[in-house]
């Protein structure tokens, strides 16, 4: 049964010294498998990889990381012009002038750039972040002068045409539409809103603001924003500095000009009270939860005491959310938190998607863990494996060209000060538990905390309503309100007990409650104008005798 | 299929490839002794008990990556238990002799590392990349859940739940998902090859029935070390790399070779036609798949160069013509999911603009590729392709981890493992008339099966009555 099929490696036999193991008898085991793991040898020290930095004379710095393992090449040019520059009505500008950087130039149409580049097996392309907009081109490293040449032509170049901005418009349009129907972006949409409000991190493009953007606004906001001063080329790869810099003043060196005063957007509003707000996807199978709230600017020594300790709340498979909400319950693929940096104020999140059956309890947990790293100093052995993976891991990060000149870009560009890279692993191993909790105390407010849920409503409302107050909106962000009245509340997660009646009257819902049928759609929630009066009546305790009408034709029940 | 991941946000099809266990661009790229890269330098060789050990030397930075194929996947699964191989990958982190259950990526990730596994169609990998000086640690790891998988009923019952809700992540809560899922296996039936006629990530029903003994019999006849390939790349001494590998992984016992696979299908048995209504869609899309050959049929060069041609980047032809020209699909591409020693499938693919009628997607579409079948392609065109398929092989091993995968690649799907030095040479010989030629031998309609994918008719949000 056991027969063994020998095979021999090919281009090397063992040699005899280092095969003992398989010359003992057959039968015994060579050496006892060890029952416990094997100790570390001794780390051999990593140290950031040297990069150089310099400033030409129109203000543009460039940083450029000599990395000769393979022949690649990267450059990257960031503006401190992303979406939040966006005028306020015109949500969706930044991304598109990003999109028309490569469309058309005084020399080179879009199919024509599309194919030099490609034609060499490269790639350029350009998109807009909350704070940055941001060129990239690739390619292999013998493509130096090609690269820099395209990226100089379309920064210093582009005639951003009508036609093109029509084509964009057209396929931002649809973009939106495919995001709005996945949950995952619909989730990150609505909490980005319901964050910030009318902050600029808080504004997304819309179907109207689209529509409202001009070749005008696209052509003012390249002029204005996109200029020399302050902006960062990062270039990474199998060239020297000196071939760089020669490229940099060839293809950059006329270039000149000031973008207006781009001051970090203002600190947000604080929110005091926790409330969730669930978007309504109709047969949506999981709820997917996200919740946090707004933090610190980036330079905030917070940060490392908060690292710390939304790597122990949710930073991998080795953090609480995963263990519980996944290893433990099942109710989840998995569960995380994470810290995300502005320019201006950052926040924090923490996630998961779960089936509606168990959406009240993974939030009731989700919430349960963040009180506990918010009052309980995180235990020695579990800050030990905190650190272990965020130092540990560094050098992981920083294997390719392409991820140092990401780290180095990043550090510039939020201003993170020039020894960050290099004390960024001891100034995590400094925090003591006592300061991670301090740090989650403060800045993962509960109650504080902005709680979305995309899922759908019929199966979610009663199940969230009985943790905090719900307010329904639709996808587009359209407020509805249950043809119910909401039901009793409690905004303490811990409780876990539901109201009487809360049960009762779904109870009384699962036997045939009446929707209210002037919704000719068959979904069970209606505008709130159309239901203005019983959303007043509300605060009332509902009566819990259950209406034993048929439903109405048309509608539905969950 | 991986074992945990966080969820992707990305594009609807970059969601779709990963998936079919695929990047869009598809895996194992062959490598090249184009442009400046060289060879990737690696020795072999196997122990008795069958395990075949490849390792390749690179001292660039402290860590090293550990990746262990097991030859089998979803292609193994029997009618009744699709899914089984994906949920048994779930298990794998359950625990073992002297790991408990989570142990496995605690002890990992509090020695700086990462890890993670994922299930394909072929073959089903587990890796670890680690900081150097702990090497010891992945392997052991390895080598315990290899000799000693120890399940649960509570275990089992925990990641079926887990994996149940993977599936709603990844297929049931998104839109186009679930078609192109199914749309994969649609060109094969099952009675005939039931290995691709059904998906990797199963059914419900069939996740609920799989039992514990389903679990032992599964690890038995295909976790074995003749069954396996380690591959080690990065900061490795060779003398302690024996070392460990003989300690942990040489008394492990080999197992009856696995039972074989059979699949039996045809080219081109004619054009099928499918309408689905997507509950999740806001835009109606076209899917066409089409049957390829398998991964190692000599077909397989001009096929990967053919689909970067219509299919991969700003310039191909459909991103040319029916994204931008006639403004008819917010993107439009085509890939292979070929990484398979049976049939593959290529699909071409176009999401509709707002207010474009699907059917002059699809035609649209269609045109591309017959133009191609009908006229061939350009030098220009062969030119970039070729370009483009150097740069990404050259990309995807700039990591431990993408150069090990490579490795792998080679090692199940090619002949010989040294293949990846030297099957550049295959894609150099490709010429015009070979990319018209297989154009016309698998993009022929009678080979595909057309999937036209529309939003189903829900009722209009409540919003918009007022």
């Amino acid at each position: 049964m056991k027969a063994v099929p020998q095979r021999r490696g090919r281009s090397m036999v063992p040699l005899a010294a280092l095969t003992l193991a398989w010359a003992q008898p057959s039968g015994l085991p060579a050496q006892a498998f060890p029952s416990t793991p094997p100790k570390p040898a001794r780390l051999s020290p990593v140290h950031f990889p040297p990069f150089q930095e310099s400033t030409l004379p129109s203000g543009l710095a460039l940083v450029v990381i000599e990395h000769h393992a393979q022949p690649v090449l990267s450059v990257s040019l960031a503006w401190r012009a992303g979406a939040a520059a966006d005028p306020v009505g015109k949500e969706g500008l930044a991304g598109l002038v990003a999109e028309l950087l490569s469309k058309g130039t005084e020399t080179r149409g879009a199919d024509q750039i599309a194919q030099a580049i490609e034609g060499v097996g490269g790639s350029l392309s350009a998109s807009a972040g909350d704070d940055f907009l941001t060129v990239t081109a690739d390619a292999l490293s013998d493509q130096a002068e090609l690269v820099f040449t395209l990226l100089g032509d379309v920064t210093l170049h582009a005639t951003f045409p009508d036609s093109e901005l029509e084509l964009a418009r057209t396929r931002a349009l649809s973009t939106l539409a495919l995001e709005l129907s996945e949950p995952g972006p619909l989730a990150q949409r609505r909490f980005a809103t319901e964050l910030y409000g009318r902050h600029p991190y808080g504004r997304s493009p819309t179907r109207e603001s689209y529509h409202a953007i001009t070749r005008d606004d696209v052509l003012q906001f390249a002029r204005q924003r996109l200029r020399p001063a302050g902006a960062l080329l990062v270039v990474a790869g199998d060239v020297t500095e000196e071939q760089v810099r020669e490229l940099a003043a060839r293809v950059f060196g006329a270039w000149h000009g000031t973008p207006p005063g781009a001051a970090p957007p203002p600190p947000p509003a604080v929110r005091v009270t926790t409330d969730i707000v669930l978007v309504h996807r109709p047969g949506s199978a999981q709820a997917n939860i996200a919740l946090g709230n707004t933090t610190i600017g980036p330079t905030d020594p917070l940060y490392y005491p908060a690292r710390v300790a939304a790597q122990a709340l949710g930073g991998g498979a080795d953090s609480r959310l995963f263990l519980i909400l996944r290893e433990q319950k099942g109710w989840t693929y998995g569960a995380y938190a994470a810290l995300r940096r502005y320019r201006g104020v950052g926040y924090w999140q923490a996630s998961a998607e779960v089936r509606p059956e168990v959406a009240d309890s993974a939030l009731r947990e989700l919430l349960h863990q963040v009180d506990r790293v918010r009052t309980e100093a995180i235990p020695a052995s579990e800050l030990a494996a905190v650190k272990g993976y965020l130092i540990g891991s560094f050098p992981l990060t920083i294997e390719t060209p392409s991820q140092i000149a990401g780290q180095v870009g990043t550090a510039k560009l939020l201003g993170l000060g020039d020894d960050y890279l290099h004390r960024y692993r001891e100034r995590l191993n400094a925090v003591t538990a006592r300061e991670a909790q301090a740090a989650a105390a403060r800045l993962f407010r509960h109650p504080g905390l902005t709680i979305v849920v995309v899922g759908d409503a019929t199966k979610l409302y009663e199940r969230l309503a009985a943790i905090a107050p719900v307010r329904l909106v639709d996808i587009d962000g359209q407020r509805l309100t249950p043809a119910e009245p909401p039901l009793s509340r409690s905004i303490r997660p811990s409780s876990g007990r539901a109201p009487i009646a809360r049960k009762c009257c779904s109870k009384a819902r699962r036997s045939g409650l009446r929707w209210r049928a002037s919704n000719p759609r068959g979904i069970p929630w209606c505008t709130r104008s159309a239901t203005a009066a019983v959303a007043r009546s509300s605060s009332k305790p509902l009566s819990c005798s259950p209406r034993q009408t048929p439903p109405r034709a048309g509608s539905t029940r969950s | 299929m991986i074992g945990f991941a966080r969820p992707a946000r990305t594009a609807a099809f970059r969601l779709l490839a990963a998936l079919a266990g695929l990047g869009a661009t598809g895996a194992g790229l062959p490598p090249g002794l184009w442009g400046q890269a060289g060879p990737i330098k690696y020795e072999a060789f196997s122990l008795p008990n069958g395990l075949r050990v490849i390792y390749a030397i690179d001292h660039a930075a402290p860590i090293v990556t550990v990746d262990l194929w097991y030859a089998t996947g979803a292609r193994n699964e029997r009618p009744g238990h699709s899914g089984f191989a994906h949920l048994f990958e779930h298990l794998m982190f359950q625990g073992s002799a002297h790991v408990k259950k989570s142990e496995h990526f605690q002890l990992i990730e509090r020695a700086g590392g990462t890890l993670n596994g994922s299930t394909h169609d072929d073959y089903t990998n587990y890796y670890e990349t680690v900081p150097s000086n702990r090497l010891n640690l992945a392997l052991w790891l390895e080598a315990d859940r290899m000799r000693s998988l120890a399940v649960t009923q509570q275990n089992l019952d925990n990641q079926r739940e887990t994996v149940k809700e993977e599936k709603r992540l990844r297929v049931d809560n998104q839109p186009y998902a679930a078609t192109f899922g199914d749309g994969t296996t649609w060109p094969f039936d099952s009675a005939g090859c039931f290995a691709y006629a059904h998906t990797a990530i199963g059914s419900i029903p069939d996740l609920d029935a799989a039992r514990l003994a389903d679990v032992q019999a599964f690890f038995e006849t295909y976790y074995a070390p003749n069954n396996a390939t380690l591959v080690v790349v990065g900061d490795v001494k060779p003398v302690l790399l024996r070392q460990f590998v003989n300690a942990y992984f040489a008394d492990i016992p080999s197992h009856a070779a696995p039972p074989p696979v059979h699949c039996k299908w045809t080219l081109a048995p004619g054009t099928a036609r499918r309408e689905v209504e997507d509950a999740h869609a806001t835009l109606p899309a076209v899917m066409r798949f089409y049957r390829l050959a398998p991964h190692d049929h000599a077909d397989t060069p001009a096929l990967q160069l053919l689909s970067v041609i219509l299919g991969q980047g700003e310039s191909s032809r459909l991103n040319v013509t029916v994204v931008r020209r006639e403004r008819a699909a917010l993107q439009a591409g085509l890939f292979g999911l070929d990484e398979r020693r049976g049939p593959g499938v290529l699909v071409a693919y176009g999401i509709a603009n707002q207010g474009v009628p699907v059917q002059r997607l699809d035609s649209l579409i269609a045109t591309q590729l017959d133009s191609v079948r009908r006229a061939g392609v350009t030098a220009d065109e062969l030119t970039r392709a070729k370009n483009t398929y150097r740069a990404d092989f050259v990309h995807t091993r700039e990591t431990t981890f993408g150069r090990a995968e490579a490795l792998e690649h080679y090692t199940l799907f090619h002949a010989r493992t040294a293949d990846i030095n030297t099957d550049l040479e295959r894609y150099l010989a490709v010429t015009a008339a070979d990319v018209q030629r297989v154009a016309a031998r698998y993009l022929d309609p009678a080979n595909a099966v057309i999937v036209i994918v529309r939003p189903k008719a829900t009722p209009a949000r409540a919003g918009d009555t007022r």
